[in-house]
């Protein structure tokens, strides 16, 4: 129950809307979308370690600063392992990927927890899928319309690729500029909230 | 490029919130109280130029020769997190000045993601010492344009009948996608024509 309302009513995505500069800019292909939101989890989670581990060997004072400095930190080691291993991918990311260095979700889930309280790292994660799986499915479903293709990932070597329109479709461009991310994710907002409150009417008249 | 080709590139025809999304959750939440949207935006307005100056000055002239590029995230976030705290003391002290009972998140301002963003474009683009002052104002100008038209569109909004489930955000990014859409018509081959 608990994981079904994190990954439905709490979407840090389309309900929350928190993170969303890289998750409206990378969306246009479906292999950028699914790493930069496996990326997001994986520093979070990373950072959140460290700096869980670190706690008592700095000043309160000094928490923020070390808070940032610690993801910057991943964030460099996940820029020189995706430009050694997946350069595609990390030409196609460009600026977005240092940029996860301020991304708000990350921010969010590198905290301090109060004394005497356990980290609570399945419940970040359990935050982080919710996210993963959004920028996945926007990106499907801007790539699928908008180029009539769908990318699973783009390694060195060879790209997989699925053709899903039929020759002879014409796939509707507009949905790869910025200005077709905002209006979907516009509407796909917008569901999400009728959704949201159909389940809670249907769940009050029973 | 020519310095107001750049402000123009920044504020209309690749705005940064609308083409590059930078700050777009700060701008969406900002739109709902302008006077102080106004101020704040001029802040950033501040700490971008004198980041992105800074950061691509010691980048080119410190961590390129000595081989350090891969350092750049780490580097740029300490240098905007050190202007940041310079922007909260002298708000400190400049407090009499300023409207009373006004108090800016500096965080928030340094955090936005518009600050990094800008310093990252100028570093790709290896813009020199004068276009990037130029880059982080016309940033900070940029994200003031959007936040005011988004804000001028909240206000509307609230006259007018929404669907229920698109009253608020979902509207307003509907609205922003259209604004950008409006935007893409200024397209930098016309600009180039008038400021050659």
């Amino acid at each position: 129950m608990n994981g079904h309302e994190k990954l439905w009513k709490e979407n840090p995505v389309f309900i929350g809307g928190i993170g969303l500069c890289p998750a409206l800019a990378v969306t246009n292909r479906f292999d950028t979308a699914w790493i930069l939101g496996v990326l997001v989890v994986l520093i979070g989670f990373l950072g959140n370690l460290t700096f869980w581990l670190l706690r008592r060997y700095f000043h309160a004072q000094i928490e923020f600063y070390i808070r940032i400095l610690i993801i910057a930190f991943w964030v460099t080691i996940m820029e020189i392992l995706l430009e050694a291993f997946l350069p595609d991918i990390w030409e196609a990311l460009g600026i977005y990927l240092p940029l996860l260095a301020v991304n708000t979700m990350i921010l969010l889930s590198v905290k301090s927890y109060p004394a005497g309280e356990d980290a609570k790292f399945t419940e970040d994660l359990l935050l982080g899928l919710g996210y993963v799986l959004s920028l996945g499915f926007f990106g499907a479903f801007r790539e699928i319309l908008g180029s009539g293709t769908l990318t699973l990932i783009s390694l060195p070597q060879n790209t997989v690729q699925y053709q899903v329109f039929l020759k002879g479709i014409q796939p509707i461009r507009f949905l790869l500029l910025p200005a077709g991310a905002l209006i979907t994710y516009g509407y796909f907002r917008a569901g999400f909230l009728w959704i949201g409150k159909r389940a809670e009417n249907s769940r009050a008249g029973e | 490029m020519s310095y107001i080709g750049i402000l123009f590139t920044f504020i209309f025809a690749q705005n940064v919130v609308l083409q590059y999304f930078l700050g777009v959750d700060h701008a969406q939440g900002a739109s709902k109280n302008l006077s102080r949207a106004l101020v704040e935006g001029l802040l950033l307005t501040i700490v971008c130029s004198l980041s992105a100056l800074v950061v691509r000055t010691v980048y080119v002239e410190i961590l390129l020769p000595l081989g350090l590029s891969y350092l750049r995230t780490l580097t740029g976030i300490l240098l905007i997190l050190t202007l940041g705290k310079l922007l909260e003391v002298s708000i400190r002290y400049l407090k009499p000045i300023l409207p009373a009972g006004s108090s800016y998140d500096c965080r928030g301002i340094t955090l936005n993601s518009l600050v990094f963003g800008i310093v990252l474009l100028t570093i790709h683009r290896i813009y020199d010492v004068w276009e990037s002052l130029f880059a982080g104002i016309a940033a900070g100008l940029g994200y003031l344009v959007a936040v005011l038209l988004l804000g001028v569109l909240r206000e509307q909004f609230q006259r007018e009948w929404i669907p229920r489930s698109m009253q608020g955000t979902p509207i307003l990014f509907i609205s922003a996608g259209l604004i950008a859409m409006a935007f893409m018509a200024i397209d930098s081959a016309l600009l180039q024509q008038l400021f050659r």
